[in-house]
């Protein structure tokens, strides 16, 4: 114990003293680097993991911690007032003789205060089966680990493997009966090749998916029982009284990312196209002692094709880099009910959901395009001096129900425009960033042929919500310090986001962090 | 370009992929059985309700003059189809109930029988089971209680008539089938009196209490209860040697002439299942009820435990009201009652603890009397949720 504390007293002193020297001259490694990675290596912008072996350059790593705050009533129905995440992360890129290595590790502790008809970690996932529950005002507590590798290496002069994998895990719960605690698992795998020839770079990667949400849900007070809602669409459910319940989703995903790339040098480029299909259960009951789910309702399946074509392209003359990515996400999606009694099957006693029917009963489909431009004025190779980034993004949805007829859809329009300039005062960086966020609805429809209260509730308030115009000025402050040992600079960086929309409704975003780059 | 256009095919033909949904839907057909000799035009207007069991909707027609409805475009899945319908003959309402589940997983074509229902005197106005919730948020229960209903122009006598639970709390398959001419009871608490000992005047009540006290002043009580039963006509007051049933003396107790599951009080089950009936035992005297009683025990071997627990068994013809009083919808499928006596079922939507009531709707007012309706099916005649309201007749 003395020891540890003897370690971190030191640990602390060094960086004071490293705080308080003066350094050379500005580090290759800064707030920016990360940025400028990315813009100048697209393949980073894929999937395919072999594309590390495209860093020729700086391999930046970080350290830091952060707080996230969100707080307003510009919300969704089933979002908190308000939501606070405290977050430590620490991602580095790394070359180890022939290998580019990838690694970060992140921890987030959050809390989402006075949620209201949710029952499942994110009802935001786009499936229409989720849970809910009509007792408001509850406070989710959420602790999550993500962890993430790759690397890449090459196997000859014009080939290179690479693997990568993210892995997250986390529990969320929440303080009011009935309470859920939900277990989540998420974890992706993928591999891939890149076949390089003169300037031009092909790649291709496969994925693996795989979602578990394990949901357990209980109610505290003795003989209390509360009505849990299943719901299987726009305004359809079915429900229960039930003193405790169970469910768990399982989500299986396998796809590929194919690319193309030519790269001369000053003119990068890279065309992309990602498929992945996926397909999630739900199963329904409760769990026996031995926490099996083997004899447990098969509520719904949910199958899903997710089209992403993208391209990456970087304009770089010396010291000013045009960069500009245009992406089409098509997400189409097929819900199917399955139609279960518990009935008595032989001749024993013993009870089991036996299968009626399989019926198809819900479609949608997302688009999501952007195209974002951005120009960046270099003070050196690796040090930004100002830029702007301008985006738009169109973004559609459209989801239905067959019988009884429940389908809604609407289509919006988001433009922002940022400007940012680096001030290098000495040794040390101040940066500001400042644009506005704009969001116009180009139409929305909804028409139900049932309504109740989840209608009333949760779909015409939520609808508002995503249909609402908006605009959003933003600031972004920044503070960078070289250092002289171990790390290349100290860093606090500080956004805010106000939200105002048209109904007067509003929401503040807050994100503020501090660590070490290196 | 071209690099561009490769990649827009690509993306089209994988958006394919995903198939629309292709769903079923079902023509369902009808016929109600009514009496050959009825009209054509009393035939028509009958509402049939298609309830889908495992989701929160219905669909509504009216039967044609042939005694047919036809619901199209019905997606797959378990229903009720649900008949109410009324008129007048000989000078006299008529009420006809039905009920059948129906699987839908192809297109239907069926029957539906139907009861001429009769109205009684007697009828179950209010059931207050729920309970409250104290200060301290425990749950209170004894201030359950019944109120039973003069539905007539006369004044009627309650002596020697009895309330019943049904043996089952509905939450399984009714065990019973066998017995389609009687119903099944653990509970049976007479009034007393000779026949005009106890008289009811037209348009009035009796209350029913578990503990008659008025329970938001009772020490012993609960000041967030919505009722004072201090002066509650009747008592269910279990006698014990150890006393935990309070008697008061101000109350007259009703006979206890079968309560199977002996505990120190009566309970109704807080979150529902509780279903109750009025019924006329067979015999002239107390001593001919307890005999029929006796006479009339069928055991049925508990599922818990190696016991075997006896029940009683009482003609439907006895049955004076019913009301199916089930946990909640989702509960409807285990009907318990013959529809004769309760096509429907009813519920306190707000559950455990909401010191909310089921009552009675109320039909017309003649002369200053209320007169509650009454087809026989507590789906249709009982609002649900609603404050307790005993005495009080609007």
């Amino acid at each position: 114990m003395n020891k540890k504390i003897l370690l971190t007293i030191l640990l602390s002193v060094q960086m004071i003293f490293c705080l308080a020297s003066e350094p050379d001259s500005l580090k290759n490694v800064s707030l920016s680097s990360f940025d400028l990675l990315k813009i100048n290596n697209p393949w980073l912008n894929t999937s395919n993991p072999a594309g590390l072996f495209k860093i020729k350059d700086v391999m930046p790593s970080t350290i830091n911690l952060g707080l996230y705050l969100e707080d307003g009533d510009y919300k969704r129905v089933q979002q908190g007032d308000n939501i606070m995440h405290y977050r430590f992360l620490t991602e580095s890129y790394l070359n180890l003789h022939k290998f580019n290595l990838f690694g970060s590790f992140k921890y987030d502790k959050s809390y989402e205060s006075n949620l209201d008809y949710s029952c499942i970690n994110n009802p935001f996932r786009n499936t229409p089966y989720t849970m809910i529950d009509t007792i408001g005002g509850d406070k989710c507590d959420r602790e999550f680990f993500t962890v993430k590798g790759g690397f890449s290496v090459p196997l000859s002069e014009k080939l290179t493997l690479g693997g990568g994998v993210v892995y997250n895990i986390g529990l969320s719960s929440q303080d009011r009966d009935p309470r859920p605690q939900n277990k989540v698992l998420d974890f992706s795998v993928t591999s891939g090749l890149m076949y390089s020839l003169d300037k031009f770079n092909f790649g291709l990667n496969f994925i693996y998916e795989y979602y578990n949400e394990d949901i357990d849900v209980k109610i505290i007070a003795e003989n209390e029982y509360s009505t849990l809602f299943q719901i299987h669409g726009p305004g359809m459910f079915n429900y229960h009284r039930a003193s405790s319940f169970a469910r768990l989703y399982t989500n299986d995903g396998y796809g590929l990312d194919a690319q193309i790339n030519y790269d001369n040098g000053d003119f990068n480029t890279l065309f992309g196209a990602k498929v992945l299909f996926s397909k999630e259960e739900v199963h329904d009951g409760r769990k026996a002692a031995n926490a099996s789910w083997s004899v447990s309702k098969f509520d719904s399946k949910f199958e899903g094709l997710d089209v992403n074509v993208y391209n990456h392209t970087t304009i770089n003359n010396g010291l000013s880099i045009h960069a500009i990515s245009a992406n089409a996400i098509i997400k189409t999606y097929l819900g199917t009910e399955i139609i279960q009694k518990l009935e008595q099957v032989g001749n024993t006693d013993l009870e089991q959901w036996v299968t009626y029917a399989e019926e198809e009963k819900y479609g949608s489909t997302h688009i999501d395009a952007k195209l974002i431009y951005n120009f960046i004025r270099l003070k050196n190779k690796y040090n930004k001096n100002y830029g702007v980034k301008l985006a738009v993004n169109y973004f559609s949805f459209e989801e239905k129900y067959y019988l009884p007829e429940q389908a809604q859809s609407y289509e919006n329009l988001l433009a922002s425009i940022y400007f940012d300039k680096s001030f290098y005062l000495g040794k040390s960086v101040f940066s500001v960033s400042a644009g506005c966020k704009y969001k116009t609805n180009l139409s929305g429809k909804q028409d139900f042929e049932q309504t109740n209260f989840i209608v009333d509730k949760l779909l015409i308030p939520d609808f508002k919500y995503l249909t609402d115009s908006y605009y959003a000025p933003g600031l972004m402050i920044s503070y960078e310090k070289n250092l002289t040992k171990y790390f290349d600079e100290f860093f606090i960086n500080t956004n805010v986001d106000l939200i105002r929309a048209s109904n007067d409704a509003s929401r503040v975003i807050v994100n503020f962090t501090f660590g070490v780059n290196f | 370009m071209r690099k561009i256009l490769i990649y827009i095919f690509v993306l089209f033909i994988l958006s394919s992929c995903i198939k629309d949904p292709e769903f079923k839907s079902f023509d369902v057909n009808l016929k109600i059985n009514f009496d050959n000799e009825l009209s054509g035009e009393l035939k028509e207007g009958a509402k049939v309700v298609l309830n889908n069991l495992s989701k929160n909707y219905s669909l509504e027609e009216l039967s044609t003059s042939e005694g047919i409805v036809n619901f199209s475009g019905i997606e797959p899945g378990f229903y009720s189809a649900t008949v109410t319908h009324s008129f007048n003959s000989n000078g006299g309402n008529v009420y006809i109930n039905g009920v059948k589940n129906l699987n839908i997983f192809s297109s239907v074509d069926d029957t539906i029988s139907i009861f001429e229902s009769r109205t009684n005197a007697f009828i179950i106005k209010e059931f207050y089971y729920s309970g409250s919730l104290t200060p301290a948020g425990n749950s209170y229960s004894a201030d359950q209680y019944i109120e039973i209903y003069n539905n007539t122009s006369n004044t009627q006598y309650i002596d020697g008539l009895s309330i019943v639970e049904h043996e089952s709390y509905g939450t399984g398959d009714n065990y019973w089938t066998f017995l389609p001419e009687d119903i099944v009871v653990k509970m049976i608490w007479t009034f007393p009196g000779d026949g005009d000992d106890y008289p009811v005047g037209s348009g009035k009540s009796v209350i029913i209490a578990r503990d008659a006290i008025d329970h938001r002043d009772d020490p012993n009580g609960n000041p967030l209860c919505p009722v004072n039963l201090g002066d509650a006509d009747f008592e269910f007051y279990v006698f014990k040697a150890s006393g935990d049933d309070k008697d008061n003396q101000n109350s007259t107790n009703l006979i206890e002439n079968l309560f199977t599951f002996r505990g120190s009080d009566v309970v109704f089950h807080m979150k529902g299942g509780s279903a109750i009936a009025l019924v006329s035992l067979p015999g002239d005297n107390e001593e001919e009820r307890k005999e029929y009683v006796n006479n009339n025990l069928i055991a049925k071997e508990s599922t818990l435990t190696s016991d075997t627990r006896f029940f009683c068994k009482i003609p439907v013809d006895n049955v004076l009201d019913a009301v199916e009083v089930v946990f909640d919808e989702s509960y409807a499928i285990y009907k318990r009652f013959p529809i004769q006596l309760d096509a429907g079922c009813t519920y306190d939507p707000l559950g455990t603890k909401s010191a909310k009531c089921i009552r009675r709707k109320i039909k017309e007012v003649i002369n200053g009397r209320t007169v509650y309706q009454d087809t026989n099916n507590s789906s249709e005649d009982f609002l649900k949720g609603v404050d307790p309201k005993p005495r009080i007749y609007e």
